[in-house]
Parts: structure tokens; C-alpha cells; sequence
């Protein structure tokens, strides 16, 4: 089963295009967060699936481009699928380049199917504590947590420090800690 | 743990497969007989090809430019004839100021639309009208109006759509070889209701809900961030296509273009006028589509019921509220900016919107 491969993401992204295999076990093993990721950002199931499907379908035309000095595989991914979503928002539709380039049909959803990929990325109460958190405080945990960013990329786009953003980012996970405890 | 979405690791296992047969393909590649000569000769094909371009760019200058169509660019396959042309709003002097922007027939009738005063790409069409069969549907405006937007239609080229209510507004999407071409419309399935009204990607958007089983599509997305336009995508399933024309259906008591409100006795002249003027306005806004007033309009609709919002708020927040409205609602700043006297007539018609009438 490609989901218990056992390889770093590293190795799998640098055998894709030989090993159909390595690219199927780098998809299951991402294929959750990324889904999740979309769902939280677009709000809906339909929308979240494709967006899914172009991310992973640019990751696989480019993964002879990944260098894994750069950054670990997952940051990689989750860089692209910011991209792929800014470039969506901009052009106020689901981008898919990708996906015709590599020949790919539109998916075939089901209810079934999108409820599922809906309920991957609403995890309501977490979400809520987060919307309680302070704008500046969210912004920094969302950034880090969530979309697993670089400190410097993110203290860069909001315009403070790299300590500033761990102290936040820090101060974030302590109050959501504190507050599951109590919910629990 | 489970894959969410096994057919696209199918497709993706596809994909690195083909991509291997490509690559294999590619290193069979023929080597030039002469060593050495073919960086050359790549070379001077490139020259050649940039000054054959050259050419091209300044022999098409002098012939005059291409008709723009109303994003300024030619996009899928629908047919030029069917695209309307952008009357540029500044050039007034050189454009008339009603002009028909397009025709075309669909399903054995005649359709065209008149742009009244120009404009510029979407906005060409917002103060026009539709007309099918010779018989005119009068101004179009916001959600009545014809729009022209690219747009994602389903591989069977046509879909209907209902903005924002089924009731009231039916739009059609020809993409393909033409509007004759296209297929029967599909039925028109359960249409949008309050529910299916919510945020998507970051704007004000409205999910219209349309009969899957009838379009296969994954999820059509209508933005209604700014009064003059709809923008219609189904996100990934299927090719390019155009948003020919949104066709109001016939006027009829509880359209959204009919406000069946009368000013009250005792009005003066001027009072009466500025009313008058702030129901056009309201009808023209389609208002009536989301809001209600009292039986005409949306019962039940996204927009809370304006039948008595002259005595709920002061005119001070109605403009506020018209200025700066919750999403998913159009904004009124830019009316308020560009035509004030207008402006004030709106929210004097709706302070006078009291219940009862």
C-alpha cells in the first residue's frame, strides 16, 4: 500500500517520474493535509478537490525541479498549493493547467466523496479556538502550523521579526493548548 | 487511512506512467549529420523567426486592429460573431449611444443585445437590453443584465443557470461551434435558495445549487462582488466558454424589475420625484431578487425584507448600509461617488419604505 512507504518524502519525489509507486505513496501521504488545507481556505468540498488535483498534478511536472536543500518535500508542496490558490483567487476560478498538460479528466465527485474530503478539513472546534485567537497571533500559527511555512518567509510578509513571529506563533499554541484542556 | 480521492491517485499513477513513455519517446531524438552544424542552424532558424514576426506585428498593425470582444481577448471556442464588441465609455464622441453589440439565434429565435450607453468590457453591456424574437426585456441591470464573462460550461456545451433566484433570471451558455449547435437545455433541477448562498475563495459569491445529475458540473460559483457583473465558474471539470447573454424572463408581478410601491399623498413635487427616481433605481438594481417589498420581490430571500426598513433605520444607516453592505450584497459607493442626485434618491425612496404600502 503506497500510504505505509516508508521512504522520506525526498526519496519519493526523487524517483516520481520512474516509479509511478513513489508519486502514488507522496500523494496518499499528502493528499489529507492538502485536501484539509483547501477546505479551510475555499470553504467547500467540489472546489477543495480540484484545487487537490492540480497541486499534486504540478508537484508531479515538476518534481524533477524539487531540491531538497531548499526545504523538506512537504513545505515544497504546501508552497504550491498557496500558489495554486492565490492563482485562483486571482483569476477567480480553479486553476488547472497542470492537469491539462499531463492529460488529466476532470474527477468524477460524488456526495459521498466531497463530504468526506469536507469533513478532512473541518475540525470545527479547532477552527473556532483559531477565530478566537488575536488577528496577529492567528495570522502567525496559521501561517506556521497550517501551511507550514518558513519563520523568515512569514516574518517577512507580515513585516516584523523572525522572534516576533516564533514568540507569537508560541504564544498561539499555548493559548489553543489552554483552551482545549478546558474543553476537555 | 482510507485515500479521500482514489481516482485521482489513479490519474496521477497515469500521468507518471505517460510521462515515462514521453521521456522514453524523447531520448530517441535524430542526431544532425554534420557535427557541429546544428547549433547553427537552430540559430539562424531563430533569427528568421523573430524577424518573420517582426513582420507579422507590423503588417497586422497597419490592417487595422481585430475587434475586441469584451475581455479584450479571444478565449475558447465560441465564435467571434457571437462575442459582443467593448464600446469604450471615453471615445463617446465616436460611439453612438445605443448600438446593437450582438446577435444571434438559438433554437429557432432570434436574440440581440443594445448597449445604451457604452461602456467597457462588462460593463458594455450593464445598461443594455435584450430583446428575443423582436420583443424587447427591457434595461437590463445587475442581476437582469446581459453579462459577458469567461466562464467554464460542462463538456455537453450548455448549462442554465439562475441567478440569484431560479424564479427570475435564467442564463444561458452556448459554447462550442455555436448558439445553433447547442443541445436542449437541461431541466432546471431545484434552483438556488438562501442556503446555497455562501462565501467562496475569498469574495462575495453565490453558489447557485443546479441539478447535478444534469451537468455533472463540480460546483458553479456566480460572484456578485460588484453590481455590474456575474462571473460564473465550475471549477475544473470542463473547457472554455463564454456567458452569452442572462435572459430576464417576462415581467410579471413579483419580478425583481417591478418595485409596486406608489409614493404616499401628501408628497411634494420634487419628493415625488426623488421616490420615483429611487424605485427605477431600485428596480433597475434587481434588488427585488434577493430583498422584498411588501408582496413583490425575494420572500424569504438572502436580503432581509425592506418593506418597513424606513422605519427600522434612519436614512444616515441606510446609506451606510448601501455603502458598505455584508457580502454577499453589491455595493453602492460607486453610485454614490458618480451620481449622488441618484444616490439620495435611493435612500429616500427606501426611508419612505414604511410598511403597509
Amino acid at each position: 500500500m503506497a500510504a505505509t512507504d516508508g521512504r522520506s518524502d525526498e526519496a519519493l519525489l526523487s524517483s516520481a517520474l520512474e516509479d509511478e509507486g513513489a508519486f502514488a505513496a507522496f500523494y496518499a501521504r499528502y493528499e489529507r493535509p492538502v485536501a484539509a488545507f483547501f477546505v479551510r481556505a475555499a470553504g467547500s468540498g467540489e472546489l477543495a478537490a480540484d484545487l487537490t488535483a492540480e497541486v499534486f498534478a504540478q508537484a508531479l511536472g515538476s518534481s524533477d525541479r524539487y531540491n531538497p536543500a531548499l526545504g523538506s518535500g512537504s513545505a515544497w508542496l504546501f508552497g504550491i498549493a498557496r500558489n495554486v490558490l492565490a492563482r485562483s483567487r486571482e483569476r477567480g476560478r480553479v486553476e488547472d493547467r497542470a492537469r491539462k498538460r499531463l492529460g488529466m479528466p476532470p474527477l468524477a465527485l460524488d456526495d459521498e466523496t466531497i463530504a468526506r474530503i469536507e469533513a478532512a478539513g473541518s475540525d470545527q472546534r479547532t477552527l473556532e479556538l483559531l477565530h478566537e485567537l488575536p488577528a496577529d497571533q492567528r495570522e502567525a500559527v496559521t501561517a506556521r502550523v497550517i501551511q507550514e511555512r518558513g519563520y523568515g518567509e512569514i516574518a517577512l510578509e507580515l513585516r516584523c521579526s523572525e522572534s516576533v513571529v516564533r514568540k507569537r506563533v508560541s504564544r498561539a499554541l499555548a493559548t489553543l493548548r489552554a483552551r482545549m484542556k478546558e474543553d476537555s | 487511512m482510507s485515500l479521500l480521492m482514489p481516482e485521482l491517485e489513479r490519474q496521477l499513477r497515469a500521468a507518471v506512467r505517460a510521462r515515462r513513455a514521453g521521456r522514453a519517446g524523447s531520448t530517441r531524438r535524430r542526431r544532425w549529420p554534420i557535427p557541429g552544424a546544428g547549433g547553427l542552424v537552430v540559430a539562424m532558424a531563430g533569427v528568421s523567426a523573430v524577424v518573420l514576426a517582426v513582420l507579422a506585428v507590423i503588417l497586422i498593425g497597419h490592417a487595422g486592429r481585430a475587434p475586441r470582444t469584451a475581455r479584450g481577448s479571444q478565449v475558447g471556442a465560441v465564435q467571434p460573431s457571437h462575442i459582443a464588441t467593448c464600446v469604450p465609455r471615453r471615445s463617446a464622441s465616436a460611439t453612438p449611444a445605443s448600438a446593437t453589440v450582438a446577435t444571434g439565434s438559438v433554437d429557432g429565435h432570434s436574440w440581440s443585445l443594445r448597449a445604451e450607453h457604452g461602456g467597457r468590457g462588462l460593463r458594455a453591456l450593464e445598461d443594455g437590453s435584450f430583446a428575443l424574437d423582436g420583443r424587447s426585456y427591457g434595461v437590463c441591470s445587475t442581476f437582469s443584465g446581459v453579462a459577458l464573462e469567461l466562464i467554464d460550461a460542462t463538456p455537453g456545451g450548455i448549462v442554465y443557470g439562475f441567478i440569484p433566484h431560479p424564479r427570475d433570471y435564467a442564463i444561458r451558455l452556448y459554447v462550442g461551434a455555436g448558439l445553433a449547435a447547442s443541445p436542449p437545455p437541461v431541466s432546471r433541477g431545484r434552483g438556488a435558495s438562501p442556503t446555497a448562498v455562501r462565501r467562496v475563495l475569498g469574495g462575495a459569491f453565490f453558489v447557485a445549487a443546479l441539478p447535478k445529475t444534469a451537468c455533472e458540473y463540480s460546483g458553479i460559483v456566480v460572484r456578485a462582488a460588484t453590481k455590474y457583473y456575474s462571473y460564473l465558474v465550475f471549477p475544473g471539470r470542463c473547457r472554455t466558454a463564454r456567458l452569452v447573454a442572462m435572459i430576464p424572463r417576462p415581467q410579471v408581478p413579483g419580478h425583481a424589475n417591478i418595485v409596486p410601491v406608489i409614493p404616499r399623498a401628501g408628497l411634494s413635487a420634487a419628493d415625488q420625484r426623488k421616490f420615483l427616481a429611487g424605485r427605477t433605481l431600485v428596480a433597475e438594481s434587481g434588488c427585488l431578487a434577493c430583498h422584498q417589498i411588501g408582496a413583490a420581490g425575494a420572500h424569504g430571500g438572502p436580503g432581509p425584507n425592506l418593506g418597513d426598513v424606513g422605519n427600522q433605520l434612519r436614512p444616515s444607516a441606510i446609506a451606510g448600509a448601501l455603502r458598505h453592505p455584508p457580502a454577499p450584497m453589491p455595493s453602492f459607493r460607486g453610485l454614490s461617488r458618480q451620481f449622488p442626485k441618484r444616490f439620495r434618491a435611493l435612500i429616500y425612496f427606501l426611508s419612505e419604505l414604511r410598511g403597509g404600502r
